[in-house]
C-alpha cells in the first residue's frame, strides 16, 4: 500500500505541490496489503476494500515558533505524525490507526514558516513494485553461502587470542587446557569472510577458509508492512502461480 | 549464408522444441532450465530473452533418443512444483519450531 493520489486544498509552504505529493507517495505505510484489493478502475470512488484515506492539516503560527526551546528557530518541521487516518466505511471496526498508519512518526515531510499552512487529503491504494518502487514491501534481499572455517593446526597462547581478534565476535572461541589457551571454531556463521587472518605469517597454512556450496543464508529485510517470513511465503506463492500458469500456456501453444 | 540458415531453422520434432513464455523473464527461465538440465534425458536446455523490449522468453529443450520433449517438459514442471512445495513445508516447519522454542524460553 502506498499513497497514490493527493488532493491539495492549501499549500503555502516553500515545497511545490508536485514535490510534496511525491514525498507523500514515498512514505511507507503499515497497512497489510493482503487485506486489500487492487483498485480495478483508477478513477472510481475509493471504498473500504481498496483504499485508505489520510488527511493532514497543519498551520505554523508565531506561537509555535516561540514554543520551541531555542530562539534560533528557523522553521517548523512537519512530520509523519501529523498525518491522520480517516476510516472509510467499516474500516473503523477492522483496523486501528496503529494497523494502517505510518510506519515511523518522525519522517520529515516539509518545513513551515509562520503563516504558512498545508491542508491535504491522501488516498492510498494497493499496487505492485513493477509499477512504482513505493509499492515494494522488501527493503533488501540477498543471500550468502555458509562460511566454513577449519583450523588445520593447533593454535594456542597469544596466537589464539590474535586469531580470535581476526574474526567477528563469537566466531572463534578459546578454551583453557592445562593453563594454555587453545582456539576452536565456535560459530562460523557469524563470520563475514573478511580474510583478515591472512595478514599474519604465523597462521600460514594453518587455517582453511571456505564456503559450504549448498548451504545458503537468505536474508530479507521488510520495509515494515509485512513480517519477513510472510513475505517469503507470499513470494513462494507467486512463484508457484507463475509455474502453473506457464506450464498451461506452454503446452497449449502450437509448435514453432 | 544458405548453409547457416539451414543450420538455424530446425524442423519441429519429437526430440527438439522451443517453447515461448509470454510475460515471463529470468525468474522462470533460470529456474526451469536449472531443473530440466538436471535430468539425464535432457540433451540440451537453455533459454533466452531475444530482445529486452520483448517481454517473453524462448526456452529450447532437446531430449535424448527414446524420449519425447513433451514428457520431459511436463516432468520438469512437476519437479519444480515439488521443489517449491518442499521449500514451503520446510520453511513452515522451521518457523513453527523456532516459535515453540521462543515460547518455552
Amino acid at each position: 500500500m502506498a499513497i497514490e493520489k493527493v488532493h491539495i486544498y492549501q499549500n503555502t509552504s516553500y515545497i511545490l505541490d508536485e514535490i510534496l505529493a511525491h514525498r507523500l507517495g514515498l512514505i511507507p505505510l503499515k497497512a497489510d496489503p493482503r487485506q486489500f484489493k487492487m483498485k480495478e478502475d483508477e478513477n472510481s470512488e475509493p471504498n473500504e476494500h481498496d483504499s485508505l484515506v489520510y488527511e493532514m492539516k497543519i498551520k505554523c503560527t508565531k506561537k509555535d515558533l516561540d514554543a520551541l526551546a531555542h530562539k534560533q528557530f528557523i522553521s517548523f518541521p512537519v512530520y509523519a505524525k501529523h498525518i491522520k487516518w480517516l476510516p472509510l466505511g467499516n474500516q473503523k471496526d477492522i483496523f486501528t490507526e496503529k494497523d494502517v498508519g505510518i510506519i515511523s512518526d518522525d519522517i520529515l515531510i516539509a518545513k513551515l514558516r509562520p503563516g504558512q499552512e498545508i491542508e491535504l487529503k491522501m488516498f492510498a491504494v494497493k499496487g505492485i513494485p513493477k509499477d512504482h518502487a513505493k509499492f515494494q514491501s522488501v527493503c533488501t534481499a540477498w543471500y550468502r553461502m555458509m562460511p566454513n572455517i577449519k583450523l588445520l593446526d593447533e593454535i594456542k597462547g597469544n596466537d589464539a587470542v590474535l586469531l580470535q581478534s581476526c574474526f567477528p565476535k563469537g566466531v572463534i572461541g578459546l578454551k583453557s587446557v592445562k593453563g594454555v589457551l587453545i582456539a576452536f571454531v565456535e560459530d562460523s556463521r557469524k563470520d563475514n569472510s573478511s580474510r583478515n587472518v591472512f595478514r599474519y605469517k604465523q597462521f600460514d597454512k594453518k587455517i582453511l577458509l571456505s564456503k559450504i556450496q549448498d548451504h545458503f543464508i537468505f536474508t530479507i529485510e521488510s520495509v515494515g508492512a509485512m513480517d519477513p517470513s510472510l513475505i517469503f511465503l507470499e513470494a513462494l506463492n507467486i512463484l508457484t502461480r507463475k509455474v502453473n500458469n506457464a506450464s498451461e500456456s506452454a503446452l497449449n501453444q502450437t509448435e514453432i | 549464408m544458405t548453409e547457416l540458415l539451414e543450420d538455424v531453422v530446425t524442423e519441429p520434432s519429437e526430440l527438439d522444441r522451443t517453447f515461448v513464455f509470454e510475460d515471463e523473464g529470468h525468474t522462470l527461465g533460470s529456474l526451469l532450465t536449472y531443473v530440466l538440465e538436471s535430468f539425464p534425458e535432457t540433451d540440451f536446455c537453455a533459454y533466452s530473452i531475444r530482445h529486452p523490449s520483448e517481454n517473453k522468453i524462448y526456452l529450447r529443450l532437446k531430449v535424448k533418443n527414446g524420449h519425447t520433449v513433451e514428457d520431459v517438459f511436463k516432468r520438469g514442471f512437476q519437479e519444480l512444483n515439488q521443489i517449491l512445495n518442499h521449500v514451503k513445508k520446510t520453511f513452515n516447519k522451521a518457523i513453527s519450531t523456532y516459535e515453540e522454542t521462543k515460547a518455552t524460553e
